[in-house]
């Protein structure tokens, strides 16, 4: 009992540490709106649905405009980022504790890589892919992913190392894809570079719900997967002993850690980082029990993804949010590197 | 009961355990001794279903361990491994409770006998004043136990153990092996690969020599533990006394060119 009343005072502190992100986050731009009534704007854009349709419970009074501004504007990138954040480091979380690695990141089977072949053939060539941007990307990165998972398989086994290495390969060789359609890119070029950054903006209602509807089933079904999680740390071996199918429970796993990417990715580019540094900062926080440290990191990603993007909004020239999650998640990770044990899981 | 077959295994071309048939019966502790790379590891991999015979079956208590669930089989025979590089922070407790898992539902709470079971198995390994700390801080033979207490807190019929004494001092050798014997006491059944022969014989019921993949003898450690049998699994000459304190047999290994020791010589032959 003491481990969930753990889980939820975690959960709750990071659940408001992310509103009250998301307020400040709101509040910040080209006119700067004080942050109650951001909250207040923000508690207006709330819906819920009813037999009767969507009702907004909440009717604060806001001016029109500053409501515009928050609910209209500024909001839907947030929520984006949000949500992109909660995926990302929902699967950071699942890889690395599957990977047993310290390095393993969200797109460590190539996922992100083949999302950004998609992507990009599309921006280059926009009439020869039958999908959109969203789609090509989403459905390379499943590619990637599938093909890394088939490459691994020998008889029904995937050893871990063997994904890790099919993973890099196939990384390595979708790179020079990308490279050798970039050369074909001409004033496309920096769109598709853009793209590769990852970024937030673009961001709409129809992407967070996309995101969400896809992030919050299979972050349910991962959470329940926590304990199978904890076990396989002990090594395929130990885990099978314990009475873990473990071949099933890793298809499970990489699937869905591997899908949320895919939808993350899809939408916001490749935003590095946060899967990698976000899960080791909560491991020091809350210890290796994934039942109590992928809510966390998954909180923590949203929160860490809000904020970076608002310091992206910031600047005179906006920037992709992947070159601010690099820009301050490399050297934070560098300190904890050598201020405490991230080296293990 | 544990019932072994005509078990072959095979990787490639190296047959790594030929035709070995033995039964061991319920409440019953089975030594497995052997030379290194005899199959000692082997068989106890086909007895926790971590490896499939090549030809022949295992069947735990009539049911035939390729058949099980991972989950069905976690219930019946619980694993003690050799080396476990626990490198994480896990602290020891929840090692233990995970032992538990094949008891557990996916979404459940641990219920009040998981606990106890818990809380039995760190007290018998003597385990509980570990039990808030990391295992990556405890030393190799605490180590040990905390592994050992996970496979009690499985609460299954049958232990399987490899080489659980091979990294604990004289003290905890003792207390491990005299807390299995206690478990088969209790109407357990155990098999454990053992390196160190003399341990094995005072301990076990009976004891099974395999060398080279072939199971060469099973029987009580006293008709086991004999020179010519010995000789032929090890290759080494030794004599094989009575322990003065025991009462079990003991083993030394003799140097090829030795001249035994006239005193040894006298009554060997």
């Amino acid at each position: 009992m003491y481990r969930r009343a753990r889980a939820a005072a975690w959960s709750g502190g990071l659940g408001s540490t992310l509103f009250v992100t998301m307020v400040v986050a709101a509040s910040v731009g080209s006119v700067a709106i004080d942050p109650v009534v951001v909250a207040k704007a923000m508690l207006n854009a709330v819906v819920l649905p009813t037999t009767s349709g969507w009702v907004h419970p909440f009717a604060f009074d806001v001016a029109q405009s500053s409501q515009v501004i928050v609910a209209r504007l500024r909001l839907p990138r947030i929520a984006l980022g949000a949500a992109v954040g909660f995926a990302l480091g929902t699967a950071g979380t699942v890889m690395q504790g599957f990977f047993r690695n310290p390095m393993a990141d969200p797109s460590i089977i190539g996922v992100s890589t083949g999302a950004a072949v998609g992507a990009v053939a599309v921006i280059v060539f926009p009439f020869a892919v039958p999908f959109s941007l969203q789609w090509a990307a989403f459905l390379g990165a499943l590619v990637a992913g599938f093909a890394v998972y088939l490459i691994a398989n020998q008889g029904g086994r995937t050893p871990v190392a063997t994904l890790l290495l099919a993973g890099v390969a196939v990384q390595t060789f979708l790179g020079a894809i990308i490279s050798f359609l970039l050369l074909f890119a001409g004033e496309s070029l920096q769109r598709a570079v853009y793209w590769l950054m990852g970024h937030l903006h673009n961001a709409g209602w129809g992407k967070v719900g996309v995101v969400l509807v896809v992030a919050v089933p299979t972050f349910a079904l991962l959470w329940a997967y926590a304990r199978d999680l904890n076990v396989l740390l002990l090594g395929e071996e130990d885990a099978h002993a314990l009475g873990i199918e473990v071949e099933r429970t890793k298809v499970v796993l990489l699937a869905a850690a591997s899908l949320v990417t895919a939808v993350a990715v899809s939408v916001a580019g490749v935003i590095g980082f946060v899967g990698l540094v976000v899960p080791h900062v909560m491991r020091l926080l809350v210890g290796p029990d994934h039942r109590v440290l992928l809510p966390t990191a998954a909180l923590a990603g949203a929160v860490f993804l809000v904020a970076t993007d608002t310091v992206a909004r910031m600047g005179p020239a906006e920037l992709p949010v992947g070159i601010v999650t690099a820009a301050l998640g490399a050297p934070f990770f560098l300190y904890l590197l050598r201020e405490r044990e991230v080296h293990e899981l | 009961m544990i019932e072994v077959d005509d078990v072959c295994v095979e990787f490639g071309d190296a047959t790594v355990l030929r035709d070995v048939s033995l039964s061991v019966g319920e409440g019953s502790f089975l030594a497995l001794v052997g030379p290194n790379g005899a199959g000692k590891t082997t068989l106890l991999r086909t007895l926790n279903g971590l490896l499939e015979p090549t030809a022949g079956r295992v069947t735990v208590d009539g049911a035939d361990v390729t058949g099980l669930s991972a989950r069905e089989l976690a219930r019946r025979v619980a694993t003690v491994p050799q080396e476990n590089h626990l490198g994480f922070d896990f602290d020891a407790r929840s090692i233990v409770e995970m032992g538990r898992t094949p008891h557990r539902t996916r979404l459940g709470g641990a219920s009040e006998g998981d606990r106890e079971a818990v809380e039995r198995a760190l007290d018998r390994t003597e385990t509980a004043a570990l039990a808030d700390r990391p295992v990556g801080e405890l030393s190799g033979g605490e180590r040990q136990r905390v592994l050992l207490a996970r496979a009690l807190a499985q609460e299954t019929p049958v232990l399987v153990l490899d080489e659980p004494t091979a990294s604990l001092d004289i003290n905890h050798q003792l207390a491990t092996l005299s807390l299995v014997r206690g478990l088969v006491d209790e109407g357990r059944t155990a098999v454990a690969a053992i390196h160190d022969l003399d341990l094995a014989a005072r301990f076990c019921d009976r004891m099974a020599l395999l060398a080279d993949g072939e199971l060469l003898t099973v029987g009580t450690p006293g008709a086991v533990l004999t020179s010519e049998r010995l000789a032929s699994a090890y290759g080494v000459p030794t004599a094989v006394r009575e322990n003065p304190v025991t009462g079990t047999p003991t083993v030394t290994a003799l140097e090829r060119e030795q001249r035994v020791s006239r005193r040894v010589e006298a009554d060997d032959d």
